[in-house]
């Protein structure tokens, strides 16, 4: 039989079965949790030359939408990933980036940076913790750095600005 | 040319325009092996060649011509296009290889050397430079750049994957378009979508990683490799053109006892041709007057000049050595002997079976799986773990990019290109890399006698002299006798004297009896040197010699008599001898437990002392050219891959029809052209390192295919997400990497960054700066790998 025949049987096959499974046999509470309707304001900065996050800790209720804005101190670019929701971005130096998602599944994820940057690169890694619906949400700021008091970001930082509903 | 085999069935040959890889000869194989009315057919992509058998009633040739146009290939008949115009088309080709290579060189090389620096060092990424006031981002520049690499560049590469995707075969071709594609459209979607413009990011977010250097650099190299290996292979195909080249140009004619010369294509059947000394034969025909020695090695491959006489045949492109003769025409044109050989390396060039390739072996296998995996992973993440749609996707995506072997590229060219330089150096030609690949495969080795084995002239082998005479004595006399004589025996004798520094001093009355001897004088007495009939017509008695003569001609050995003053004072044996490293050559072989065999267009005898002398496994004597290619043929049948050495043009059908052809350099110019290994030198140890350096190179080839691959085999399933599952239990780290997170972390000093780098990593889908790391560093040890190769060393040999 052709190659690619085989192939497209195999892939339609795969596809309707996975389906099948996913809206009839899938236990409940695997999978996306739906959205909320909450919305949670995150201000981060990339902490200039350390190759840390800051805050490195985000603590967040499953379902609630996030807006981050993320501050690069440096000189060079930084890029923001988070693997499992599908998130990679480049952070351009001295800019803000925003990035909105809704954390739809529970756990600790890692947030890393995804762009070569130098010396502590493999080092720049935060923490994501999704907790169940009824937990509090809370961030962790990045205590071995000292708050500037001119910097936006870490006035904002430590806070949920908003539960928008 | 058109041979009726049965009434019904027609064989032609066409030249086939507009094949570029190797699936378009399975193309045109199946597509015409599903008429009615072929028998067979074997078009060849290395030859440009189709061979047909079918039968005109049930299907006429423009059926077949209009069938391989709406498969967008021309089939052209041998006759309507010259070797010029083939020759262009050939060199224009190579052209336009050449001129994608330079471009696609000119535009990667920036973005290779940037990518690899950037991944290999750990260096921070530069995205953008700010011009004035403005902020320029790069991916703008390398997209430009990659664009024609991809498309323009990568042309060749999409037209031959989708001609295998028509014949339902995944080749090399398919996986690169695959993996530069994903690579490409990847990266050109999340620069686009996901940095650049705020309301593109509503679309699309997630996936901001360029890989422009993926494709840019697999492109470049795999381009070049395909440009060598055109130059290399448009070598080939000359080969034909030169053998009609071998028969003179002009004759003699004899026209009512006028001499008149004329172009040699001009004499016709029947017509009476002169052939003088030392000039060669213009058409095959039959003797009427004189007589001579031939040399016909040239077509027959005998050693030995062969005495000729009335009403003897004489074959075009054969030397006459010393009597003037008069001939009749009785074949011209397209019937001669020579005529039918170069149709005979045509049609077994046209018929070799084209050897698959180790990229296209492991494609074939690597592609489905591939795909197969990729859609698994997104099959899983989605539907059973229920991650989100990007993320699933990506899962998918990274597996086909993550699939594309950057390294591949670089496996054959590099390691092809390290082996034939090596080879070059100690004097083997190896034209490309199929030469190279089968090679390493051959089972068994065919070697032609004359002039490959054996040198190819007659020597005085030795010199038997009578009580009273000393060799010196005998050899001086044979050699003043045979001073005036042009046969080549006696010149034999001649040169050996004069290798023994003897005085060989004028004789007086030399007089030569044609086909039997000579008789000279000198210091008053008669010197005689002749075969047995000269000494039985003179009356001689030989007796005294005649055991020492039964012995040598045991040995295939011809010999003279050398009477002094009427009496026989001793004989000289002369033989075609071995080359200087022959025995060395075939032991080696023989080592490597490699069939020797011998064919030979030279009698049994000779053939059997030889190929007892060098302990030859199997002999084929008596063999006329056209059979020499049938000899190989059964040999291939029976299951051995056979290599033949050889050097005149009655070896090239041999030559052109074996798995490979290794051509002597001081044969003819139609054998080198036909051989896919040339031997500069006249060493047959050359033979053994050939096939040595190749096995070296292709070893090479799959060690580079290993660090080609190896990083596939590995970052494929953690591209797939598959460590995920592993190392993740419900949302968080698995208990075990935490522990050994903790464990790490007492490693002093750096215990604590290698444990928080194995938990980020452990905990992450397949990082894309990571892949690039791995990418680059697979080519450069892939690179590093081949240079090895410059370390080769010749095989020893045991020279006795």
């Amino acid at each position: 039989m052709n190659k690619y025949l085989g192939l497209l049987l195999f892939a339609i096959a795969l596809l309707s079965s996975g389906f099948i499974y996913q809206t009839y046999y899938r236990p409940s509470g695997v999978g996306g949790i739906k959205s909320t309707g909450k919305v949670a304001i995150i201000n981060m900065r990339v902490i200039k030359n350390h190759w840390k996050w800051d805050p490195s800790i985000i603590k967040i209720a499953a379902g609630t939408k996030i807006v981050l804005s993320i501050y690069n101190e440096d000189t060079y670019d930084h890029g923001f990933a988070i693997d499992v929701f599908g998130i990679n971005r480049r952070l351009f130096p001295q800019t803000t980036t925003t990035i909105n998602f809704t954390p739809s599944l529970s756990g600790k994820f890692n947030f890393y940076c995804s762009v070569p940057c130098g010396d502590g690169h493999y080092d720049q890694i935060g923490t994501l913790i999704v907790g169940e619906e009824k937990d509090t949400s809370a961030l962790v700021p990045n205590k071995n750095f000292a708050c500037n008091a001119t910097n936006k970001l870490v006035k904002d930082g430590g806070e949920i600005i908003a539960n928008r509903n | 040319m058109q041979i009726e085999t049965k009434t019904t069935q027609v064989q032609k040959l066409y030249r086939i325009q507009g094949m570029h890889c190797a699936s378009c000869a399975v193309l045109i194989n199946t597509i015409l092996q599903k008429q009615k009315g072929v028998q067979s057919v074997n078009a060849s992509f290395g030859a440009e060649k189709l061979s047909i058998a079918f039968d005109p009633s049930i299907i006429p040739e423009e059926k077949i011509l209009s069938l391989g146009k709406s498969l967008g290939y021309t089939f052209l008949s041998e006759e309507s296009k010259t070797e010029e115009e083939f020759k262009k088309e050939r060199e224009s080709h190579i052209r336009d290889l050449r001129n994608r290579t330079i471009v696609s060189f000119l535009l990667a090389s920036p973005i290779i050397g940037y990518y690899m620096a950037v991944h290999m060092l750990n260096l921070q990424h530069v995205h953008g430079i700010m011009v004035g006031s403005l902020f320029v981002d790069l991916n703008w520049i390398y997209l430009a750049m990659t664009i024609p690499v991809q498309f323009w560049v990568g042309w060749i590469f999409y037209r031959n994957a989708w001609t295998a995707f028509k014949v339902g075969s995944t080749s090399m071709d398919t996986l690169v378009v695959l993996g530069t594609s994903a690579a490409f459209f990847y990266s050109l979607i999340g620069f686009l979508f996901a940095t650049t413009y705020g309301h593109l990011q509503t679309i699309w977010i997630g996936l901001d990683h360029p890989f422009w250097e993926s494709s840019a650099a697999l492109m470049s190299f795999l381009i070049m490799g395909r440009y060598l290996e055109a130059v290399s292979r448009g070598k080939v195909s000359d080969a034909v053109s030169k053998l009609l080249q071998l028969t003179p140009e002009k004759a003699i004619l004899l026209d009512k006892d006028n001499e008149k010369e004329v172009l040699a294509s001009e004499l016709k059947k029947d017509d009476i041709f002169i052939v003088k000394p030392g000039s060669k034969i213009p058409t095959d025909g039959i003797i009427i007057k004189g007589e001579s020695a031939l040399d016909e090695k040239i077509v027959t491959g005998e050693s030995m000049p062969v005495n000729k006489k009335v009403n003897d045949v004489v074959i075009g492109g054969t030397v006459n050595s010393y009597g003037l003769l008069h001939c009749k025409a009785t074949k011209v044109g397209n019937e001669t002997l020579i005529y039918q050989i170069v149709r005979m390396v045509r049609e077994a060039q046209a018929t070799r079976a084209p050897l698959q390739r180790v990229a296209d072996w492991i494609s074939e296998r690597f592609v489905p799986t591939v795909i197969v995996l990729s859609l698994i992973s997104f099959n899983y993440w989605y539907f059973v773990r229920g991650d989100g749609f990007t993320p699933s996707l990506l899962f998918m995506v990274a597996t086909l990019i993550i699939s594309c072997p950057c390294a591949l590229g670089l496996a054959t060219p590099i390691a092809t290109m390290v082996g034939t330089t090596k080879g070059a150096e100690s004097g083997i030609l190896i034209k490309g890399g199929e030469a190279l690949e089968k090679a390493h495969k051959i089972t068994a080795v065919a070697f032609d006698k004359t002039g490959t084995l054996t040198k190819g002239e007659p020597a005085v082998t030795n010199i038997v002299s009578l009580k009273g005479t000393t060799n010196e004595d005998l050899l001086k006399l044979a050699a003043i006798a045979e001073r005036g004589s042009e046969h080549p025996l006696a010149q034999a004798v001649v040169k050996k004297a004069k290798e023994q520094k003897l005085e060989v001093v004028e004789p007086e009355n030399f007089k030569t009896i044609s086909g039997m001897g000579v008789t000279a004088e000198s210091n008053k007495k008669t010197i005689m040197v002749g075969n047995q009939l000269f000494m039985e017509k003179e009356g001689i008695n030989i007796d005294e010699v005649k055991d020492e003569v039964t012995r040598l001609r045991k040995e295939a050995k011809t010999v003279v008599f050398v009477v002094y003053d009427k009496k026989v004072i001793g004989c000289l044996a002369l033989a075609d001898t071995l080359k200087e490293h022959a025995i060395a050559a075939i032991q080696a072989l023989k080592k490597r437990k490699k069939e020797i065999i011998m064919i030979t267009g030279d009698n049994e005898e000779t053939a059997q002392a030889i190929g007892k002398q060098l302990g030859i496994d199997r002999v084929y004597a008596n063999v006329l050219p056209d059979k020499k290619e049938e000899i190989i043929e059964s040999i291939k049948k029976d299951g051995k891959i056979v290599a033949m050495v050889g050097d005149g043009i009655n070896d090239s059908p041999a030559l052109a029809k074996s798995d490979l052809g290794i051509a002597v350099g001081s044969g003819t110019d139609v054998a080198i052209e036909t051989g896919e290994i040339i031997l500069i030198r006249d060493d047959l140890r050359d033979v053994v390192t050939a096939i040595d350096l190749s096995q070296k190179t292709i070893f090479k080839i799959w060690q580079n295919f290993f660090w080609a691959f190896g990083y596939n085999v590995i970052a494929i399933p953690i591209a797939a997400g598959l460590h995920l599952i592993i190392t993740r239990h419900s949302g968080l780290p698995a208990t075990w990497v935490t522990s050994l997170g903790s464990i790490l972390a007492l490693i002093p000093a750096i215990g604590h960054e290698v444990s928080s780098v194995w938990l980020s990593l452990s905990q992450s889908a397949l990082r894309p700066e990571i892949a690039g790391f791995a990418m680059a560093f697979s080519s450069v040890s892939v690179v590093l790998n081949s240079l090895l190769l410059r370390l080769y060393k010749k095989p020893k040999f045991i020279d006795s």
